[in-house]
């Protein structure tokens, strides 16, 4: 799986949203995108989607403009995970997991359908769940409903809107580990955003910085998540706290 | 749950453990199925018992025999009574039924909406304004113009709605608040006609208003069927779309649904159908809000049996208040509208509150 970005923009009512993105996703690779509030995180995951034109340049997934895909294939090609939000009528679990065979069913599920969405829920364990509405279980579960259906659609990529927000601590990991999990070694192309930029530098095989109107820097997170990058883009001092062979950030406060 | 997520290298031990563990899942998902698919046809039955009912109850009380004479064509008086009257009064109730119980339905799924419902977008009031419209220009004379105008106005708010969803970043919410606005602007102009109609004519839209079968003849049946009927297959087809749609636009497209298309086409045959249900026997406007929803607690959310379940379910409340409003202050006939009301709301609310306890016990 391939799927390459080259001189991507994007302006709305005149205003420039995103400029110059170019990166590059491959099989069993994670990619964070990370930046401050309204950079544009989501709307570079709804133009992966392809839920909006390009305003220049070019997504190509296996060689092929994403224009070119129809609905169908694009979603047995990359999978979405929206942050939260349950229906406002009531759903269980399952139902919630099986729309993920949507792509693939043709008018009712079939054995093989509920079959993956049984096992799936197992392996993130929420065999127990399965039965209890959407509204009924908390924000770290529905995160993990919300994968599982990512995961029964079976597709080679993986794209993510701030998978570890509003989780606690463990959840935080448990989700990142997954992600990481599923690239190592099941080969997924995983693009997440993350506002966490810790754990981005813990998780990432390569970030992509955006500043607004502009992107700061992409490569390998030790290159790109630096405190002199951190103080440009988010305009905060950062302490660099390092042991036991990891480094995390601190933020110290506003920078002048 | 509290076993870490990411187990590095599953194990062939811990495949094992997997594959015992999602039978109970799967099974008491083949459970569940089984379990609509009982509801849906214990639905079916309710509904034939119903129609039975509707057919044998006269004024002089339940006749079975003299039903089975006039079907027969056995007898004059049994003859006219069952054919003209008695059948084409429950067909007409059948046809408004479903097709409010679907088009309730389907408003529901397209605006994301649980209050949602013909009523919701204005197209019942616009057919009601379009009726009264035509019950004070042509008192009497021309018996067409009255479903003609309450179709041509359903249709002209279907088409404001749909003008609505073209515009750019319309959420359901808007859409929602355009269609109230509308509903109260087409119920202020039928009340203008009602203060301004001579007392004739008003009689005549009050009694319309309050939705009545009684008139039924299978000219006009004829016609409901033609609107109601086309959106069956379609509705049926896009169920598992519908399902997608509810959790958002956005996962919808990620799932290959088009939301935007799909909330378009919903609307215009939300409206064809809810003009049908209403351009004869007037508004009967509750069955769309509730049946879907007394569905949406016997078979699930699942659209595959939720639509045909409220489709019967529109059917029941119709047919039974039809009969109730004959049965009660028999010989005097209680038109549906106001009776659908009365049966529907004390059995939606019971319905409310076990659903409230039993969300309490989970």
């Amino acid at each position: 799986m391939r799927l390459i970005a080259e001189g991507v923009s994007f302006s709305r009512e005149g205003r420039v949203i995103l400029r110059d993105v170019g990166f590059r996703l491959t099989s069993g690779r994670m990619l964070v995108v990370a930046g401050p509030n309204g950079v544009g995180k989501t709307t570079l995951i709804r133009l992966l989607l392809g839920l909006l034109p390009l305003s220049s340049g070019t997504i190509r997934l296996e060689g092929r403009s994403l224009s070119a895909f129809n609905r169908k294939e694009l979603a047995r090609a990359i999978a979405y995970v929206p942050q939260g939000g349950s229906p406002s009528f009531p759903m269980t679990v399952f139902e919630a997991v099986l729309l993920g065979r949507r792509p693939h069913l043709s008018w009712r599920p079939g054995p093989v359908d509920l079959e993956r969405c049984a096992m799936t829920l197992c392996r993130l364990g929420l065999e127990d769940l399965a039965e209890r509405d959407l509204s009924a279980i908390s924000g770290g579960q529905l995160q993990k409903v919300l994968m599982a259906r990512a995961l029964v659609q079976e597709t080679a990529c993986l794209v993510l809107d701030e998978p570890t927000a509003s989780l606690d601590l463990r959840h935080q990991l448990e989700v990142l580990e997954l992600l990481r999990q599923l690239a190592r070694d099941e080969g997924k192309a995983v693009l997440a955003s993350l506002h966490d930029i810790n754990l981005a530098r813990r998780f990432a095989d390569e970030v992509l910085l955006l500043a607004p109107g502009r992107v700061h820097g992409y490569g390998p997170p030790e290159t790109v998540l630096t405190a002199d990058a951190l103080r440009h883009v988010y305009g905060v001092d950062v302490r660099c706290l390092q042991g036991d062979g990891m480094t995390g950030f601190y933020p110290v406060g506003p920078s002048q | 749950m509290n076993m870490p997520l990411a187990t590095p290298g599953t194990g062939r031990a811990r495949s094992l453990a997997l594959a015992e563990a999602w039978r109970p899942v799967l099974e008491e998902q083949h459970r569940n199925a089984r379990r609509g698919r009982l509801y849906l046809a214990g639905l079916g039955l309710l509904a034939v018992i119903g129609l039975l009912a509707g057919l044998g109850w006269g004024p002089d009380g339940f006749d079975p025999a003299f039903v089975v004479r006039g079907l027969l064509g056995d007898g004059m008086t049994a003859s006219a009574m069952i054919r003209a009257m008695r059948l084409p009064r429950l067909t007409m109730g059948v046809l408004t039924g479903l097709g409010l119980g679907l088009s309730g339905c389907l408003a529901q799924a397209v605006l994301k909406n649980p209050l949602a419902s013909p009523f919701t977008l204005g197209v019942s009031s616009g057919g009601g304004f379009g009726a009264a419209l035509a019950m004070m220009l042509w008192p009497a004379s021309h018996p067409a113009a009255v479903p003609i105008l309450a179709i041509t106005f359903a249709m002209l708010t279907a088409g404001f709605a749909l003008g609505m969803t073209r515009l750019r970043g319309a959420a359901t919410e808007t859409l929602v608040l355009a269609g109230v606005a509308v509903m109260f602007l087409f119920s202020a102009m039928t009340s203008f006609i009602q203060y301004m109609a001579p007392q004739m004519d008003l009689s005549r839209i009050v009694f319309w208003s309050f939705g009545s079968l009684a008139k039924a003849d299978w000219g006009e049946i004829g016609v409901a069927a033609l609107l109601i009927l086309p959106g069956v297959p379609w509705l049926l087809l896009r169920a598992p779309d519908l399902d997608c749609i509810m959790c958002g636009d956005e996962t919808a497209a990620s799932l290959g649904v088009n939301a935007d298309r799909l909330r378009r086409t919903g609307i215009a045959v939300m409206s064809v159908m809810t003009a049908g249900a209403i351009c004869f026997c007037g508004v009967i406007g509750f069955i769309g809000l509730i049946a879907p929803h007394m569905a949406r607690l016997a078979v699930g959310g699942r659209h595959r049996l939720l639509l045909p379940a409220s489709g019967l379910l529109g059917v029941i409340l119709v047919i039974l208040a039809d009969l109730v409003g004959r049965a009660i202050f028999a010989p005097l006939i209680l038109p549906v509208g106001i009776m659908t009301a009365f049966c529907g709301v004390p059995f939606f609310f019971w319905l409310l509150v076990r659903r409230c306890r039993r969300r309490l016990c989970d």
